[in-house]
């Protein structure tokens, strides 16, 4: 890893990091805050997102409710659009201009710029979690107390299982650098486990097609997913094999750059 | 320094690459690398520079494969590319300080006197820069790390007169110190002034590789004629352009020269002067000569 090019790499997208995070935090709080409202939870209804019908004005169903959306919303479409844009920016788009060159003429091996841009990517979607989870623990606490580790599993399955997409995103943002593929792939793929993930409430094979839709985070969150740490272990493996797949192509990758 | 022993490098969509190329620049020469578009100038540097794997023969610089060790050759060349692009985001000083910390360089003195040497402003972004701008970045971050070898693509394009110039001089002071250049450039006299070798390259394939001089002396070599009855004076092996009544150019091989004025001798001549053959003449001669497009 190269500390000049991750500083570089950190003021060229902090902006967009910071955009993403006022985003998910005022649509965290607002919907944790809203949790128990009838109009919320007609409203997660009527948007089919598999939310518990029982009107009840009770903690267990404002976190069962923030977790549906947080899943839903906050994963599906605010991080997965950010780490695609990032995605993009980190590898295809600098191989695209050639503006690489900048760098690899720098002395910097490509593994390193690949790892480099790895961590930033990994980060930065680590560092929107955690914004996430702090928000929504800080809202939903305003309810009364709740389960504070489960909630957390709940946070930190979600984040490997958008990590997971998000290597594999990254994986082709590096593979098909500079080909006309390269832009439709890196983000048509987790466009495409999103899509599979909402036709799993019609048909149910199409849920196991996508990452998204292996865990019940609503379930996780009342503690009633116990082989929660199965698909950690599968979204780390997913992650990490995406990672190394990426380093090893990009190294003999040739750059018309 | 640099070696390319029957580099092929196909690219997948049709027949444009490179072919069987072979040459060799010593430590402290200066080669020009001239060719028409697309001919493969820009393909080689890729393979040198590590970018691309030749899918046959090899490459080394510094003694060391291309590919494989391109961070490492790195830190050892000054490289400008055909189109120089780089991270737009960044202004012009930005982006010569990450180059220095990420090449460990400390000393920034010999970054700044170029900056002032080239009178560039590199407080701008990038992406806000002129031709000419980005040109100057490109030349300031491939000369302020002192690499023994510079490998130079279009260096001159996008800037004035006055900074080809500077530019010029700037190549010769590295010269002198025993760094080793590839120059890449439609410029000929920047060529003519900077190498003393020259390598053609055409369709993918080495055409021709000599000292400049001898390049020069090797093509068509033409004299213009001031005689009486000029347009009347035949002289077999000589393509003859007549000017006036009185004058006429002759052009030759230049292996004919010695006949060719045994036989003008014969007429009464006026005066008689050899036009200069140029590289750029030389270049043109190699590709008409084969149909090709200069």
């Amino acid at each position: 890893m190269s500390l000049p090019l991750f500083i570089v790499l950190f003021k060229k997208n902090w902006k967009i990091l910071l955009i993403f995070a006022v985003l998910n935090i005022f649509y965290m709080s607002a919907i944790a805050l809203m949790a128990t409202s009838e109009m919320m939870i007609s409203s997660m209804d009527f948007l089919n997102m598999g939310v518990n019908q029982k009107l009840i004005a009770d903690i267990d169903i404002a976190v069962s409710i923030t977790s549906s959306v947080f899943q839903g919303m906050i994963m599906y479409i605010f991080i997965m659009v950010y780490y695609v844009i990032m995605a993009g920016r980190l590898v295809h788009k600098l191989v695209d201009n050639s503006s690489i060159t900048g760098y690899l003429t720098a002395g910097v091996s490509r593994t390193k710029f690949i790892i480099t841009s790895a961590v930033w990517l990994i980060s930065s979607v680590f560092a929107l979690y955690l914004i996430v989870w702090a928000v929504s623990a800080i809202c939903l606490l305003t309810y009364g107390s709740f389960n504070f580790g489960w909630w957390t599993v709940v946070h930190i399955v979600t984040f490997l299982c958008s990590l997971s997409v998000a290597m594999i995103s990254f994986a082709f943002s590096a593979v098909f650098a500079g080909t006309k593929q390269g832009s439709t792939l890196l983000s048509g793929i987790p466009i495409a486990f999103a899509v599979l993930m909402m036709l799993g409430s019609y048909i149910k094979f199409f849920k196991w097609l996508a990452p998204f839709g292996w865990v019940d985070s609503a379930k996780l969150a009342e503690g009633n997913f116990p082989l929660w740490w199965v698909y950690l272990l599968i979204y780390l493996a997913i992650s990490a094999i995406a990672f190394v797949y990426t380093v090893i192509a990009f190294r003999k990758k040739q750059l018309s750059i | 320094m640099i070696s390319v022993k029957n580099l092929t490098m196909k690219y997948p969509s049709g027949n444009a690459g490179i072919f069987d190329i072979d040459f060799v620049v010593n430590a402290g020469e200066a080669v020009g690398f001239l060719g028409a578009n697309g001919a493969g100038k820009t393909t080689t540097i890729r393979c040198l520079l590590g970018f691309m794997k030749g899918q046959k023969g090899e490459c080394t610089l510094f003694g060391r494969e291309c590919f494989l060790h391109a961070p490492k050759n790195m830190l050892g060349i000054g490289f400008i590319a055909g189109e120089p692009s780089f991270p737009e985001d960044m202004t012009g000083l930005e982006y010569l300080n990450y180059l220095q910390k990420e090449r460990g360089q400390k000393d920034l003195s010999r970054m700044n006197e170029l900056i002032k040497y080239f009178e560039f402003d590199a407080s701008k972004k990038i992406k806000k820069m002129s031709k000419g701008m980005k040109q100057k970045t490109a030349l300031v971050s491939a000369f302020m790390h002192d690499p023994s070898l510079y490998i130079l693509d279009e260096p001159t394009s996008g800037l004035d007169p006055l900074m080809q110039q500077k530019f010029i001089s700037l190549v010769l002071e590295e010269k002198a110190k025993g760094k080793t250049f590839l120059i890449s450039s439609h410029i000929f006299e920047e060529v003519e002034k900077t190498c003393l070798r020259v390598i053609f390259i055409k369709d993918g394939r080495i055409a021709t590789q000599d000292t400049v001089e001898n390049l020069k002396k090797s093509q068509t070599q033409t004299f213009v004629v001031s005689a009486e009855n000029a347009e009347k004076i035949n002289i077999s092996g000589a393509v003859k352009t007549n000017l006036s009544e009185s004058e006429c150019e002759f052009s030759i091989a230049s292996s004919h020269a010695d006949s060719f004025i045994k036989e003008l001798s014969k007429h009464t001549i006026i005066g008689i002067r050899i036009k200069e053959q140029t590289l750029e003449d030389a270049f043109l001669n190699l590709y008409q000569a084969n149909g090709g497009n200069a």
